[in-house]
């Protein structure tokens, strides 16, 4: 059957629609994956010029001199991952089963966080965990720190930052998945003779997976390619994998071996993430 | 096949008379998602002024072909005239037609006199504010001018989008099932309301519907939908006294069938023989071209009768045993047992006389006229449409589940 | 719960008085204090950058309050290069807003009212920048700036704010228009509005609240933004860039003054949104 002309006119209608935003990712987001892979493969100077020469070498070289960069990254992400885990998921949980009239004051502060500056709010972590600052003084007191230790600049310091910083990207998605869970469902958990905490177990918590998996990405992924928390709140012996990209890429000018660290970060960051979520789903068929 | 022959013939019928102005005319309509075929060639012409249902089960087509009239779903095949002018592929905007939506489709930020003005600004009519307020005072809410939808109740709700389609004076007002979320009283308001303003305003309603007791009740013409075909189409007392298939037979009320055979003829009626009993049924009233048969009677045009007195030569009889008897305030329902058949028949008998129930075990004479007996095809599926009907009384809210999951698979939306 | 294990014999039940009370508390109490000390934790910070706004710094660095200033607040642009960094990030934030909003705007529209081929892919396509750490973005943008020849400066930043804003506007607006009858644009089309009419006369009003909260979104995404452009500035100064460079050699508390009032000006914003959205969801019941 030939289309009319009205047909065809509706047939691209959807796709002149998306053409901007299409051709936008095109060229400021594919064009440049590309150009990152193909500058992973070259060879040469910043001053005398790259070449394309199939350099896989720089791969080699990129594993063997940083892996230890790396393996601190995925560390230091999924200890923050889980940290904000613990904080944000009692805390959705409260916002949604028992705030009442105060649930839209909390999500509010929730996600105060984000209104605040980037850079500002985690330069006032120094501040908060500063030597002569309140909370290693309570710890000092306690002897759970003794008087030559202290916060900042350690890893605790960096997964503290990491964890804040990323924390509402937790919160929000377990959040909406709690607040989808139709009451009755626990009531009627309850009247089957599961305690409070059963009820939790069963039906609560399996309930909310969707939106604990969504939130554990949306905080892994930046925690594992951060580099500001480790620079603001660190020291040299904390650096992740973030700030060697960028001082590989802004002032040692290695393109090559900057570029090919940040395919080996997509790859390593995509292969955790689809694992984990094999496993998951695995779990959920058990 | 013989409910194909008769929608064809039907349509031939129809094509054969000149198509008046104003007259709408479906032609060969086809409409398939993916391998589904949901309105399949379907012939209908709908008389100028006229309140015509469309008839059927959830599924069956009868919403797709609503809006392919309306031009938000486009055909396959075929084509629609209006008036005589093809408008088959004259987009939504351009049509001279307008809907009434089952979910009202009331643009919630705007005002109700607004929302009603909506297609009159479209097309830049003049006078708005008297025209809005002439229709507005019909549906009998000028005071709700100002509210917006939400502030209203369901019924309200729906006489706005009633107003909101009138008052732009289509050529054609398209109905989808317009009543379904009303409750059953409110319901009946609104059929009665419906009715009159039609009858005022002479225009041509096409209703869409699966509750064959509001099509009964408004509809000048109905047209029975199944699987995607017209079964059958007529005046609502020549469907329901007359039906030609076992699906109609069903859905339109309830029918007892029973499997027969032709024996002969004997002036204008048919001799057939159901269950070692001889039934006769006028001439016109068989719809069978095989010797194999199901005659049919309504359960309220049976007697049932004591053993012992003579029937009367001018009706037919069968005898059986009572098996069960249901007391539903106006009448009494009786399940018969009849020798020789699988089913049992039902009997509707209005409480009129006196006396007892008859008691289950009682044999009895099931006694009709012959005029109210039809034969049907043997070859159908006697149970075809049973169960598929809603009435109001159960005050189910349908929604066409098949169709509305079928065009979200398959339909392009707008 | 109690009255039914009351009716069985307590043996049959399996059942534990400590677990129930450690559950009923933990439901009751431990919950509540996890919340309070949430909040604590979330807040903290932000008061600390309060408080830091009116601290007069012993030395360079404004780590440990000293003394109570107005100072600051007075004195806000005293730091050279703090307000036109202020003034270059809100030209670029209101920028990419814009540019991203209608972009995003569009394709929100094509995605969640037509059906077409390659509907999938393109709804997988608008997801995969939020999946890529900001520094692979910021860094493969900087390897394409380079090879293409396009300057590092606001420009550079600019394309790469709108690229990363597109994908949040419509996730937002495409919440939105779900949230709408389909057929309510069949419903103007039926009577006698074009497609184009029927945007904005239908489509548009109702969607509003959901491209206003995407530009607000993209506005603030792209305001405070470090990372990509820490890749593509070049010589340009941004807000997030002067803090980062000043973080160095001591951040001004007037950073903090600055980081403040933003933080103010937004938090009043959301407020009056969610009021104006309650109130607006009460009329109309």
């Amino acid at each position: 059957m030939a289309l009319t002309a009205a047909e065809k006119r509706r047939n691209w209608t959807p796709y002149l629609l998306l053409a901007p935003m299409l051709l936008w990712l095109l060229m400021f987001f594919l064009a440049p994956m590309v150009t990152l892979l193909m500058g992973s493969l070259q060879s040469g100077s910043f001053t005398e010029g790259f070449n394309f020469t199939f350099e896989v070498s720089n791969y080699v070289n990129a594993i063997v001199a940083y892996w230890p960069w790396f393996l601190r990254s995925i560390g230091y992400a999924l200890v923050a991952t889980l940290c904000a885990l613990l904080i944000a998921y009692p805390l959705a949980y409260m916002i949604v089963f028992k705030a009442g009239r105060w649930k839209y004051i909390l999500l509010v502060l929730v996600v105060a966080p984000l209104f605040a500056s980037f850079l500002v709010r985690t330069l006032a972590w120094t501040t908060i965990l500063a030597d002569e600052g309140v909370v290693v003084g309570t710890l000092r007191s306690l002897h759970i720190l003794s008087p030559d230790q202290w916060l900042l600049a350690t890893p605790v310091s960096v997964i503290a930052g990491l964890t804040y910083n990323f924390l509402p990207f937790m919160t929000l998605p377990i959040y909406v998945s709690l607040d989808r869970i139709d009451k009755r469902l626990i009531e009627a958990a309850t009247d089957l003779y599961a305690s409070g905490f059963r009820a939790f177990r069963r039906v609560t918590l399996p309930l909310s997976l969707p939106g604990i998996v969504s939130g554990m990405l949306l905080v892994f992924i930046p925690a594992a390619g951060d580099f500001v928390n480790a620079q603001l709140l660190g020291s040299v012996e904390t650096q992740m994998i973030g700030n060697v990209i960028e001082s590989q890429y802004l002032r040692a000018l290695d393109y090559p071996m900057a570029s090919a660290l940040s395919v080996i970060l997509i790859v390593l960051i995509i292969g955790l993430v689809t694992f984990s979520m094999r496993r998951s789903r695995a779990d959920e068929l058990l | 096949m013989t409910e194909v022959i008769t929608a064809e013939s039907e349509g031939l019928k129809q094509a054969t008379a000149l198509p008046g102005e104003g007259d709408l005319d479906l032609r060969g309509l086809v409409k398939r998602y993916g391998k589904n075929t949901v309105v399949d060639h379907l012939d209908l012409t709908i008389p100028s002024g006229q309140l015509f249902a469309l008839l059927g089960p959830s599924g069956c087509g009868k919403t797709t072909t609503l809006r392919m009239v309306a031009g938000l779903e486009h055909p396959d095949e075929g084509q629609i005239h209006l008036s005589g002018t093809d408008i088959t592929q004259l987009r939504t905007f351009r049509r001279p037609v307008n809907t009434v939506f089952q979910s009202y489709a009331l643009f919630p930020h705007l005002t109700i006199f607004e929302n009603v003005a909506f297609g009159l600004r479209e097309r830049r009519k003049k006078d708005i504010k008297a025209k809005v307020s002439r229709i507005l005072e019909t549906v009998e809410l000028q005071a709700m001018a100002h509210r917006k939808p939400a502030q209203l109740s369901g019924g309200q709700q729906q006489r706005v989008a009633l107003a909101r389609a009138l008052v732009n004076e289509p050529q054609v007002l398209l109905l989808d099932e317009p009543l379904g979320a009303l409750d059953m009283k409110l319901r009946r308001q609104m059929q009665y309301q419906i009715k009159q303003i039609q009858n005022e305003l002479g225009l041509t309603f096409l209703h869409v519907t699966h509750d064959q007791e509001e099509a009964m009740t408004m509809a000048d013409k109905i047209a029975v939908m199944n699987n995607g075909r017209i079964e059958q189409m007529g005046a609502p007392e020549e469907l329901y006294e007359s039906p030609r298939t076992a699906f109609v037979a069903n859905f339109l009320g309830s029918s007892n069938l029973l499997e027969g055979e032709v024996r002969g003829t004997d002036g204008d009626v048919v001799v057939t023989e159901v269950v070692g009993q001889q039934v006769r049924v006028p001439k016109d009233r068989v719809h069978s071209a095989h010797q194999s048969v199901f005659v049919g009677v309504r359960p309220e045009k049976i007697h049932v009768v004591e053993h012992g007195t003579a029937p009367d030569p001018s009706e037919n009889e069968i005898s059986g045993i009572v098996l069960d008897s249901s007391f539903i305030g106006i009448g009494t329902e009786y399940v018969v047992t009849v020798a020789g058949s699988f089913e049992p028949m039902k009997a509707f008998v209005q409480n009129r006389s006196a006396g007892a129930r008859l008691a289950p075990g009682t044999p009895v004479s099931l006694r009709w006229q012959i005029p109210f007996t039809f034969a049907l095809d043997g070859h159908e599926d006697p149970h075809a449409g049973e169960g598929s009907a809603v009435g109001p009384a159960t005050g189910h809210i349908s929604v066409d589940a098949d169709e509305m999951s079928a065009r979200a698979k398959h339909g392009p939306r707008k | 719960m109690t009255r039914e294990t009351a009716q069985r014999p307590v043996s049959q039940l399996n059942y534990s008085p400590k677990r129930e009370r450690i559950s009923g508390f933990f439901g009751r109490h431990i919950i509540r204090v996890i919340g309070a000390l949430a909040t604590v934790y979330l807040l903290l910070p932000i008061a600390v950058i309060i408080v830091m706004s009116l601290n007069k710094p012993a030395g360079r660095y404004n780590f440990t309050f000293n003394e109570f200033t107005l100072d600051n607040w007075t004195n806000m642009c005293g730091p050279y290069g703090l307000c036109s960094s202020v003034t270059l990030s809100l030209q670029i934030a209101l920028a990419a807003a814009v540019a991203a909003t209608v972009i995003g705007v569009l394709a929100a529209y094509s995605l969640s009212r037509f059906r077409f081929r390659g509907h999938g892919s393109a709804n997988i396509l608008v997801l995969l920048p939020m999946t890529m750490p900001e520094v692979v973005l910021g860094a493969s943008l900087l390897t394409l700036y380079v090879n293409v020849g396009i300057p590092l400066g606001p420009l550079a930043i600019l394309l790469a704010h709108i690229m990363f804003c597109i994908s949040f506007v419509i996730i937002v607006v495409k919440a939105r228009l779900a949230m709408l009858d389909a057929n309510l644009t069949e419903a103007a089309a039926d009577l006698y509005a074009t497609p184009w009419r029927a945007f904005k006369r239908v489509t548009l009003p109702l969607a509003a609240p959901g491209i206003l909260a995407g530009a607000v979104l993209a506005f603030a995404l792209s305001f405070d933004d470090f990372i990509i452009t820490n890749f593509n500035s070049g010589n340009a100064m941004t807000f997030p860039m002067y803090v980062w460079g000043a973080a160095k050699r001591g951040v001004p508390p007037q950073v903090n003054v600055i980081a403040t009032v933003i933080f103010l000006i937004v938090m009043v914003l959301a407020v009056t949104m969610s009021i104006v959205a309650t109130v607006r969801e009460n009329r109309s019941r």
